[in-house]
């Protein structure tokens, strides 16, 4: 409630987003039901879910240098990577947690409600997102660092993927050439292993992918962080304060 | 003040609402960042609507989705335009100066007002391209200037939203601003057809937009469209007398206790 309080974007993307895309598919097309419901609630959880990471993950810089504490951070006794790893992780669960229950209490009040077969594996794949999640968040923090409008290309960010990963629009929908894009977006495993995991049949090879996109984007976040290091501590060519 | 002062002073007002939004969207960000995720957004609620209800679904939800683009200008980030002077600690000298606050942030919003109305002609071009709509893409082109009015009805909304971001708790722009547009895409009919949840349609009522794709659809289905559209015109006036009631109201409080935050 405290973290509803202090950033009340997390309203934006862990209520009010999931609530108006369930009510529009809900009223626009009618009660969709099993797999389709499992299908659509997995979707709008990852889409509010990728919303959050997007705005709150990203910002942890920027929002370090507005406060004036990055110089702090970057120089600080703890490494920053682990600090931003903690920082990242936190920025997930919040809005994963928030948008997990406002899904589970709109399915119910749209008397949907989805029955998940294989809880412990739901659990695992939920876990993957989060954690999916957190390493591109410290990706994106780091890349926006580099540029005064992280805002801009926050949002530019999330309609591409909401299409590409074929969430609530399957893949079929977009000319053949561009849906091999959709390999590279983590939610597109995520969505694709929840929903076997809600049907009893957990699709491994999905989360297989999802694991090794977590690791490549994990990498790719801390080599950034580390061009980051270099160019605020060695090269001095980036502004902290 | 004179005609000459009045006119000179609102040729500044707009230079330096042109300015101040160049200042913080240079073209190539725009054209590289804000206009694509315009135009994506555009898209991927068309390509909803062909989901859930074939052609017929996926052309109702284009009509929807060029007025929902539209309030990305007009009701997110047009809490921007007065947000500036709080950030800059400037908005002493709008509620000093000699022309009323909301025109001039009327005014300083002109080039969000544009980026609208020019985002929604390039998503009825190309999104009604991409999704192979043809027929309709040139109905919707002749229906532009509604569309234009959609602008005008929206952006007074995003000003009143604005006006409580400005004197509300930091970091309220950004929520206010997305609330007004989610509030649109649930309640206005873009998605959703009027008629199938009452207290969406009782919400909708009230909101710009609504009565406007009233309009649009009653004209594209050959049937009698003006008092929708007169509907929509009275909407957006209550919206514009809210915004100059709020401003004028902040204003003269801030003035005479001196205690808001907003200096």
């Amino acid at each position: 409630m405290m973290v509803v309080r202090a950033h009340p974007l997390f309203l934006l993307g862990g209520v009010l987003q999931p609530s108006v895309l369930l009510l529009v598919v809900f009223f626009a097309r009618g009660q969709p039901t099993g797999e389709q419901a499992a299908r659509v609630a997995t979707a709008v959880l990852l889409m509010a879910y990728w919303g959050s990471t997007v705005w709150q993950g990203a910002a942890i810089l920027r929002r370090e240098r507005l406060i004036g504490t990055l110089a702090h951070f970057m120089r600080g006794v703890r490494s920053p990577m682990l600090v931003l790893t903690g920082k990242a992780l936190g920025a997930s669960i919040a809005p994963a947690l928030l948008t997990s229950v406002t899904v589970a209490v709109m399915m119910v009040l749209l008397r949907s409600p989805i029955s998940v077969a294989s809880p412990g594996w739901f659990v695992v794949g939920l876990v993957a997102a989060v954690l999916s999640g957190t390493a591109l968040g410290t990706l994106l923090c780091s890349l926006f660092l580099l540029t005064r409008f992280g805002g801009q290309l926050s949002s530019a960010l999330l309609y591409p993927v909401f299409l590409l990963a074929g969430l609530l629009i399957p893949v079929e929908f977009f000319p053949a050439g561009i849906r091999w894009l959709g390999w590279f977006v983590s939610l597109r495993w995520a969505q694709q292993f929840l929903v076997s995991a809600s049907q009893g049949t957990p699709d491994f090879s999905a989360l297989a992918l999802l694991g090794l996109l977590m690791v490549v984007y994990a990498v790719a976040a801390v080599t950034s962080f580390r061009r980051i290091d270099h160019l605020a501590r060695v090269r001095g060519t980036l502004e902290l304060g | 003040m004179s005609w000459a002062d009045a006119s000179d002073r609102v040729v500044l007002a707009a230079k330096i609402g042109l300015r101040e939004h160049l200042a913080d969207n240079p073209l190539s960000v725009t054209l590289s960042t804000t206009w694509p995720r315009a135009l994506l957004q555009c898209l991927f609620f068309t390509m909803l609507g062909r989901v859930i209800g074939g052609a017929d679904g996926q052309a109702y939800t284009f009509v929807g989705s060029i007025a929902i683009t539209i309030t990305l200008f007009t009701l997110v980030q047009i809490c921007d335009v007065p947000m500036r002077d709080r950030w800059s600690s400037t908005f002493y000298r709008i509620r000093s100066s000699e022309m009323p606050v909301p025109l001039v942030y009327a005014i300083r919003s002109w080039p969000l007002l544009v980026e609208g109305a020019l985002v929604a002609v390039l998503c009825i071009l190309l999104v009604g391209l991409f999704t192979v709509q043809f027929a309709l893409m040139l109905q919707l082109l002749a229906l532009v200037p509604i569309y234009l009015l959609l602008v005008l009805t929206s952006g007074a909304a995003g000003l009143t939203a604005a006006s409580v971001a400005l004197f509300g708790r930091a970091g309220n722009d950004v929520f206010v601003g997305n609330l007004g547009q989610y509030l649109i895409i649930a309640a206005s009919g873009a998605l959703i057809p009027p008629g199938r949840v009452a207290w969406l349609d009782a919400i909708g009522s009230v909101l710009p937009m609504r009565h406007g794709l009233l309009a649009i659809r009653s004209n594209l289905a050959g049937e009698p469209w003006l008092a929708h559209l007169l509907c929509e015109v009275v909407v957006g006036l209550c919206w514009g007398l809210a915004a100059v009631l709020l401003y004028t109201y902040m204003a003269r409080r801030i003035r005479r206790n001196d205690h808001d935050k907003v200096t």
